[in-house]
């Protein structure tokens, strides 16, 4: 990052946000910066006496580093009624973390044309919510042009991910986590020179030579860290696809333009590559399951954070459905600390042994 | 996805049955509002077998008026869960879920009836509704005992905030809910019977309002097991049966101020139960009463907290009721109400279970505890599993709560 572009993301007031549903393009045309929490990664102290030991880790990592003042950076933070863990998030800190803004979007299980016009009201009320708070009109043009940006942003993912297919990957898992990473804390603009950076140094470098990494697919709710692909990799993979909500899920969105950006905004969130919470567990199934033929996975890796009820209750059947279409699967918790991950070494060494 | 339910006659079958039998001798040597709750609630278990009806499985808090209207017997899965441990059998149930992969660490009412389901033991549903209220866990569930019985769920996604758009969003839901139903069964709705149905409502909650204010009466008329697991009520709710119900135990407890009869014989401490209680067989309450003269003068999850439905709108009513549901919305707001409660009921002390695997109220317990605190209430958390007992210490517990009620 040069000077001007620490200077103007310093400048930026910064809005938090969590759950990859969270329409970040609304915060991002306030004329904010859009950072996602992300806690601490290390143990409790103090969330578990607000909070039951047994709730999300990464909800309550995120009420410990908030409890020691980890949110001072934030104006606010827009909580998504996501699952129990979220909301439940939402209402400790309204209790607890005395920030100026705390925001939550209702967010439908379902997809019929109620439930995106009722999304599409919920996002309506959040940009009327900053504009009352900070003072700050969204326009229809700023709007249209975060969208643009994170639609560009995207679609250069998208064309990483492609140097993905190749055998070894032309791109890792870990630098592909790393980069997309990014843009939780850069403006898309920027984060977008730096990825058609890397896009075109990678495409100009001569391929990698083999690796003998087997080609798994990492699959689940949401991975804490891009420490983690590296420890995964580091265990004798090449993770080629990611199907998690800080990862691939995160970048695909089917955007589309109908003059109506906060219909289309709801549609394309609703209509993205579903959360476990959305209960389609057949098209979470599918996906996986082209997901890996298409980037030539032999096996998945599916981690879930402990508690997490929505990922938990589809684990049997998304387990059985895979590994029914041929795929190898290891089926992994974690607990948001890279000590918990560190214990599974030799279990992750197994699965690369028998891929 | 294939159905993989084993096939054979249900145990629940039976079980309702004898539950009806049983209860009908009973009533006919004495009638007690309990006896007479229990009957109806079997009579609505043994409706799941009947031909004449079509059956539903669901979550605890869905709009039973409406199934009911439609020609829908309905049990919750939560139902089945609680009814299993009372009986002592739950553990190969939720065993056999644990053996198809389903965690240790999710809620055990749920983890025991998807392996009831597994095992076949459950009837098989025509269709399965779920809501979002109160949590993840129980929508989650049907979806996967439907995914057992090749059977379609529809999930009801219940809104966070009080608002006319969210009444409104609830109303257009209730509406795809009837088309799915019928859909499914060729059963249509009877307006005027839902109509009747939120009547029957009313008017049976009119007199439990009226039982439960009679509960604020020192000592109590009620003791800790009168009304214990009374939230079953949602099934019979807006039924003739339920108003019956309901006038039994207002008649009940208001014979008994009026004589002066104490729930518990030298009621000392009054007792208020957070959610749940603790379903499985176990010392707990005797002790309390017995060793420490504490009664349970209130279950939260008993507690009325809507207004009057209008039969005009009964969709838009019913949708209110569900949006403001205390376990719906910001937990601050039942976190108010239970210290509202508290200082209603003169409440010394407040018991939650906390039970393992409940993420919406575990993540809200400091803010029960501070709002309790703020009316003098202090709570203890149990932290106990409430349907499986392998991991239970009854020793323990009793420790900590005698320390507890010591402490009052």
């Amino acid at each position: 990052m040069n000077e001007e572009e620490a200077e103007k993301m310093e400048s930026l007031p910064k809005a938090g946000w969590l759950c990859s549903y969270t329409p970040i393009e609304i915060l991002h045309a306030a004329g904010m910066l859009p950072v996602r929490v992300f806690g601490h990664g290390g143990a409790i102290r103090k969330a578990d006496s607000y909070m039951h030991p047994n709730l999300c880790p990464y909800v309550r990592s995120v009420l410990d580093a908030a409890l020691d003042g980890g949110c001072g950076h934030l104006e606010g933070v827009v909580f998504v009624n996501s699952c129990d863990a979220m909301r439940r998030l939402r209402d400790v800190f309204g209790s607890y973390v005395n920030l100026g803004f705390n925001h939550l979007i209702d967010l439908p299980r379902g997809r019929s044309d109620g439930d995106v016009a009722y999304f599409g009201r919920e996002l309506g009320n959040l940009k009327r919510a900053i504009e009352k708070c900070f003072g700050a009109e969204i326009t229809g043009e700023a709007l249209g042009d975060s969208i643009e940006k994170y639609e560009k942003s995207r679609d250069l993912y998208a064309e990483l991910n492609d140097l993905r297919k190749e055998s070894p990957p032309r791109i890792s898992g870990t630098e592909m986590m790393r980069l997309g990473w990014q843009i939780y804390t850069t403006p898309p603009e920027i984060w977008s020179e730096r990825a058609e950076s890397v896009l075109n140094g990678k495409k100009a470098a001569f391929p990698p030579p083999p690796d003998g990494g087997r080609r798994v697919l990492l699959a689940g709710n949401m991975i804490h860290s891009p420490e983690i692909t590296e420890f995964i990799e580091g265990c004798g993979f090449d993770v080629v696809y990611d199907d998690t909500c800080t990862g691939g899920r995160f970048f695909e969105m089917p955007m589309e333009d109908s003059g109506d950006p906060f219909g289309d905004l709801a549609r394309a969130y609703l209509f993205r590559p579903a959360c476990a919470r959305m209960m389609v567990i057949e098209e979470r199934i599918s996906r996986i399951i082209e997901k890996a033929k298409e980037f030539g996975a032999a096996g998945v890796i599916h981690h879930t954070l402990k508690f997490c009820d929505t990922y938990q209750y589809d684990a049997p059947n998304l387990k059985k459905s895979i590994e029914e279409a041929g795929l190898k699967t290891l089926f992994i918790e974690g607990d948001c600390t890279l000590g918990g991950f560190g214990q599974m070494k030799t279990r992750l060494e197994a699965f690369a042994e028998i891929l | 996805m294939k159905p993989a339910v084993t096939t054979g006659m249900t145990m629940m079958e039976t079980y309702f049955h004898d539950l009806v039998e049983g209860l009908r001798k009973k009533l006919e040597e004495k009638e007690t509002a309990r006896r007479r709750f229990i009957l109806e609630v079997g009579r609505i278990g043994e409706r799941m077998f009947d031909p004449g009806w079509s059956s539903a499985w669901t979550t605890v808090f869905v709009p039973f008026e409406i199934l009911n209207s439609m020609g829908v017997a309905a049990i919750f899965v939560e139902f089945v869960g609680a009814m299993l441990a009372g009986a002592g059998i739950a553990r190969p149930y939720f065993e056999k879920a644990e053996g198809a992969g389903y965690s240790t660490d999710g809620c055990a009412y749920h983890r025991t009836s998807i392996g009831a389901a597994m095992a076949g033991m459950m009837p098989e549903p025509d269709l399965l509704i779920g809501a979002t209220c109160p949590c993840d866990g129980g929508a989650k569930a049907v979806r996967r005992i439907g995914d057992l019985y090749g059977k379609d769920t529809f999930i009801i996604t219940v809104p966070y905030e009080v608002t006319e758009e969210s009444i409104g969003y609830m109303v257009a839901q209730f509406r795809r809910m009837i088309d799915f139903i019928t859909e499914r069964t060729g059963r249509k709705l009877d307006v005027d019977k839902l109509r009747e149905a939120v009547r029957f409502g009313n008017e049976g909650c009119r007199y439990m309002t009226e039982a439960l204010e009679l509960c604020k009466n020192v000592p109590a008329p009620n003791n800790s097991n009168d009304l214990k697991n009374f939230i079953i009520y949602v099934l019979i709710s807006g039924t003739k049966e339920g108003v019956e119900v309901s006038k039994l135990f207002r008649d009940e407890f208001r014979e008994r101020v009026e004589k002066g009869i104490a729930g518990l014989p030298g009621e000392k401490h009054r007792l208020l139960w957070i959610q749940n209680r603790i379903q499985f067989r176990n010392g707990l309450i005797e002790m309390l009463e017995r060793d420490f003269k504490a009664n349970v003068v209130l279950d939260e999850l008993n507690y009325i907290h809507w207004e009057e439905m209008d039969d005009r709108d009964p969709l838009r009513a019913l949708a209110v009721r569900q949006i403001t549901h205390p376990f719906t919305g910001p937990a601050g707001r039942r976190a108010a109400m239970m210290a509202k409660l508290a200082v209603e009921y003169g409440i010394d002390g407040a018991i939650n279970p906390s039970h393992w695997g409940c993420r919406q109220s575990g993540g809200a317990r400091n803010l029960f505890r501070d709002a309790l605190a703020e009316v003098g209430v202090p709570v203890i958390h149990l932290d106990v599993d409430c349907v499986d007992e392998r991991n239970y210490s009854e020793g323990q517990l009793r420790t900590r709560l005698e320390a507890f009620m010591e402490m009052l």
